[in-house]
């Protein structure tokens, strides 16, 4: 590959991990251009970091573009990344930086890439540390992942499978919502995160109660991702169930459930969007993770 | 895990047909229109029996029951159990579309699934096409379906399979590249639901008088062009056929979904059938409902204790209750004198147990909340919330008795188990008011959980200083809301509907005092009030509360000192609470 052949996709936020990780991305992958999305209610706690993104961009001869997207119009979302990924030349290589990225946006940029057979990289910066209060709130109505949603059939009892990390109310949520009939929930095995063994424990708890449920230990870390845990506890569902996955773990685990949709495509991605994040989500920057979603 | 837990809260379309069979009561208030020919909304938040009693009515329980009676069923009027909490419900890609073609395709796939669930329910019904003329019947389907029926497979699965088909190749084309591409042959319910059960009737002998129950489970679930359409079925005058019976909540209905009161008209195209029930003491239909849940789940395991013997009154409580109904008769005698025994009921009924917590050291734990009427007042009217506590009860006297083998049986919960999961369960309600409300509940910011938590919070003070002090109505736990037209309840709404989707607060519709109208009034969700040293018991009065104090409560935290106890006279709004005769 060229210096410059690369496109760098990434979604702002205020975290430390957005514009640092960018840094890090553009001196491992040399990009001619950054693509920047943003969500227009978050636009003037961003602002900061993209300005800085922006001058680091332009010093280094690397184009850049900013597009706001709304977290209530996925439709609309979806459009606008249609738009601009269909303009894209199919030979460019893309980084999609998913460090910052809702996982919604992660998804369909992945098939849109997909779609054009571009040759497609992820990469994803950990934090140092997260915020030991609370993360995200205020959640919006939770959805199935347009043109990812799966094939249902009538008769059949849902399942719903969730890699699922320190939001235990979002975990809630997306149950309550859907109400499946088996519900199995995939718990971060390892962390460096101090707090996870209390967490997990709490889910262990809540969640391992009545009948059709269980937990089961994945790595999002793997180099897998989880996803052979993950298909392991999928055989024998797909024949009675309509399957709806959810990534509310740490965020590698939508690499691997995207994955899974695309060998399953009869499985569902679903999406809890949340309306305020804590602006001390998370601190620093921490270990860097990276794999290929197509080689084009 | 324990399967010997009689008493299963889950949603009632993950149990098994037996469980249903066997765990449902008939409440023959409501069951005769959901056996009748009409249309009905059946309205009730999470829990309240909706779903059971859909399930109840589909043709496979009801074949079930015949069958363990040893008897045919009836194919008189054939039950279709419709789910609509699916996968296939939220699919979302007709938001990619124009509203006219998002319109089409929506209803697209639920008449698919009705169509399904039809076909699906009468292929249990196989000597139903014995002396058919098979050959005609798959022609005419043909001709509706627009396609040539498989002649290898029995009838009703060869429409099914075609349909499955429909329902693969609608979403195949939604999922494409394409952002925009649909499925262009679609049906509509006049084009395929209508056809095909007029073809059954016409040419199938043995379905000939069968009339159809379309029984539409969790209708606030469909997307705006579903409710639509299904309101516009609603509205058909001729229900000789079909009639829909569907199932809703009542926060869905007050967010203007699904919207039955758009276009149709209650008591013209429907009859509403409200679930959740106002009153719960021991004459009424909801204890009655309440004891034949519970009885049948403990002839399940084989217990045969009445729900009274099995969850028994503290005896200490039971002791201070009598001597303070005792005390409270010798007051209303003094006062009223021995022979105005309606003056000394009434008013033993008002005081009697309000004087227990009064009575009460101030230092002395949490009350001894117990018993089986207890529980009832804690359900506070609604299925699930009856069993959540029982079961957690059951779970615990399982683990005290130190056994996890399932077959040891636990033969009576004791009192003390009752009321630590009693102060258990207030106490996560309150956490869960908390901190939970904007994660909970859909379109909750942080401030309006805040607000939420601030006013209930206000209210339980406020409910706590009445029960205390030297007021009447001391026992009052619903409340209604004055001055409707203002702003200030203009901001206080969205709190209220926030609450009622977390159900917190049910609303209620009960006679008002003013010219024999009705009103709307609210009662708290009474396993909030354990853990405030309340009585969940409450009475038949409600509180009388100004919106503006309500919303300056919800901003603060408080709410004004009732005037008997500030000894001044009342803030302008503030009135005496009614007492309400029974319904």
């Amino acid at each position: 590959m060229s210096n410059s052949d690369h496109m760098l996709v990434a979604f702002a936020s205020w975290e430390d991990r957005f514009a640092r990780g960018l840094i890090d991305d553009l001196d491992a992958f040399p990009c001619s251009e950054a693509l920047v999305f943003y969500f227009n209610n978050y636009a003037p706690r961003t602002e900061d970091a993209r300005s800085t993104v922006r001058a680091l961009c332009s010093k280094r001869g690397v184009g850049y573009r900013e597009v706001e997207l709304s977290p209530d119009s996925p439709s609309k979302n979806l459009e606008a990344m249609n738009s601009i990924i269909g303009g894209l030349d199919s030979d460019t290589p893309i980084i999609v930086d998913i460090s910052t990225m809702p996982r919604e946006v992660i998804w369909h940029i992945f098939w849109l890439c997909e779609g054009k057979s571009t040759p497609l990289k992820y990469r994803y910066h950990s934090p140092k540390s997260y915020s030991q209060e609370w993360l995200s709130r205020n959640f919006g109505r939770p959805r199935l992942v347009q043109k990812l949603s799966g094939i249902a059939l009538s008769g059949r009892q849902t399942a719903l499978v969730l890699a699922v990390g320190y939001d235990v109310q979002r975990v809630r949520q997306l149950v309550r919502f859907f109400e499946p009939a088996t519900l199995l929930i995939g718990l971060q095995e390892d962390s460096q995160f101090d707090d996870n063994a209390n967490i997990m424990e709490q889910y262990e708890r809540e969640f391992k109660v009545t009948r059709g449920r269980s937990v089961f230990r994945m790595d999002a870390f793997a180099e897998d991702h989880g996803l052979d845990r993950i298909l392991e506890q999928l055989r024998g569902l797909e024949e009675e169930h309509n399957i709806i996955l959810g990534s509310l773990g740490p965020k590698l685990s939508a690499v691997s459930l995207y994955r899974i949709q695309r060998k399953k495509p009869e499985m569902g991605l679903a999406y809890a969007p949340a309306r305020e994040f804590n602006d001390q989500y998370s601190n620093g920057i921490g270990a860097c993770f990276e794999g290929i979603i197509a080689s084009g | 895990m324990t399967r010997n837990n009689p008493f299963q809260f889950e949603a009632a379309n993950n149990l098994s047909a037996e469980m249903v069979a066997d765990f449902f009561v008939d409440d023959f208030n409501y069951s005769r229109f959901l056996q009748s020919r009409r249309n009905v909304f059946l309205v009730g938040e999470r829990g309240s029996g909706k779903t059971m009693a859909l399930l109840y009515n589909s043709s496979r329980i009801q074949k079930l029951i015949a069958t363990r009676k040893d008897k045919q069923s009836s194919s008189e009027v054939i039950g279709i159990y419709v789910p609509c909490n699916t996968p296939l419900t939220y699919k979302p890609e007709f938001e990619l579309l124009g509203k006219f073609l998002a319109g089409i395709l929506s209803e697209h796939l639920f008449v698919l699934s009705i169509a399904h669930a039809i076909v699906t329910t009468l292929s249990d019904y196989p000597s139903a096409l014995a002396d058919v003329d098979q050959a005609r019947l798959r022609s005419e389907a043909s001709t509706i379906l627009a396609t040539d029926l498989s002649t290898e497979t029995p009838f009703f699965d060869s429409i099914r399979l075609f349909l499955e088909g429909q329902i693969r190749d609608t979403q195949r084309t939604a999922l494409s590249r394409e952002l925009g591409e649909y499925h262009e042959d679609t049906f509509s319910f006049a084009s395929l639901v209508m056809p095909l059960l007029g073809l059954f009737s016409r040419n199938i002998p043995a379905l000939k008088e069968s009339h159809y129950s379309l029984l539409i489970d969790d209708a606030h679930a469909l997307n705006k062009y579903q409710r639509r359409a299904l309101n516009s079925w609603v509205a058909f005058r001729d229900h000789s056929l079909f009639s829909f019976k569907i199932a809703t909540t009542q926060v869905a209905l007050n967010a203007g979904r699904p919207d039955p009161g758009g276009s149709i008209l209650e008591g013209h195209d429907y009859t509403r059938i409200d679930l959740e029930r106002p009153l719960h003491n021991p004459r009424t239909g909801f204890y009655k409902l309440a004891e034949q849940i519970i009885t049948r789940r403990l002839r399940k395991i084989g217990i045969e204790a009445s729900p009274q013997q099995f969850f028994p009154v503290h005896e200490q409580m039971r002791n201070d209750l009598a001597r303070a109904e005792a005390k409270v008769e010798e007051i209303a005698v003094e006062k009223y004198g021995a022979e105005k025994k309606k003056a000394i009921t009434d008013y033993v009924y008002k005081y009697a147990r309000a004087h227990y917590f009064r009575e009460r050291d101030p230092k002395a734990n949490r009350p001894a909340y117990s018993g089986f009427e207890t529980l009832v007042y804690i359900s506070t009217g609604v299925v699930r919330n009856l069993l959540e506590p029982c079961y957690w009860m059951y779970e615990q006297a399982r683990s005290t008795a130190n056994s996890e083998e399932s077959d040891v049986l636990v033969t009576v919960i004791d009192p003390s188990i009752q009321r630590q999961v009693i102060l258990e369960k207030s106490e996560q309600a309150w956490r869960r008011l908390k901190e939970q409300l904007p994660s909970d509940i859909e379109d909750c910011s942080n401030e309006q959980g805040t607000q939420a938590y601030q006013l209930f919070d206000a209210l339980a003070v406020h409910l706590r200083q009445r029960l205390l002090g030297p007021g009447s109505e001391p026992n009052a736990t619903s409340f209604t809301i004055s001055k409707r037209d203002s702003d200030a309840m203009q901001r206080l709404a969205p709190l209220l509907r926030i609450l009622q989707a977390a159900q917190m607060l049910y609303v209620r519709s009960g006679p008002s005092k003013d010219e024999g109208r009705r009103e709307e009034y609210y009662v708290p969700n009474r396993i909030l009030w354990p853990i405030r040293g309340l009585d969940p018991h409450g009475q038949h009065a409600r509180v009388s509360l100004p919106s503006d104090e309500l919303w300056a409560a919800a901003q603060s935290g408080k709410l004004p000192v009732p005037r008997w106890l500030s000894g001044k006279e009342a803030g302008a709004g503030t009135r005496q609470a009614d007492l309400l005769a029974d319904e």
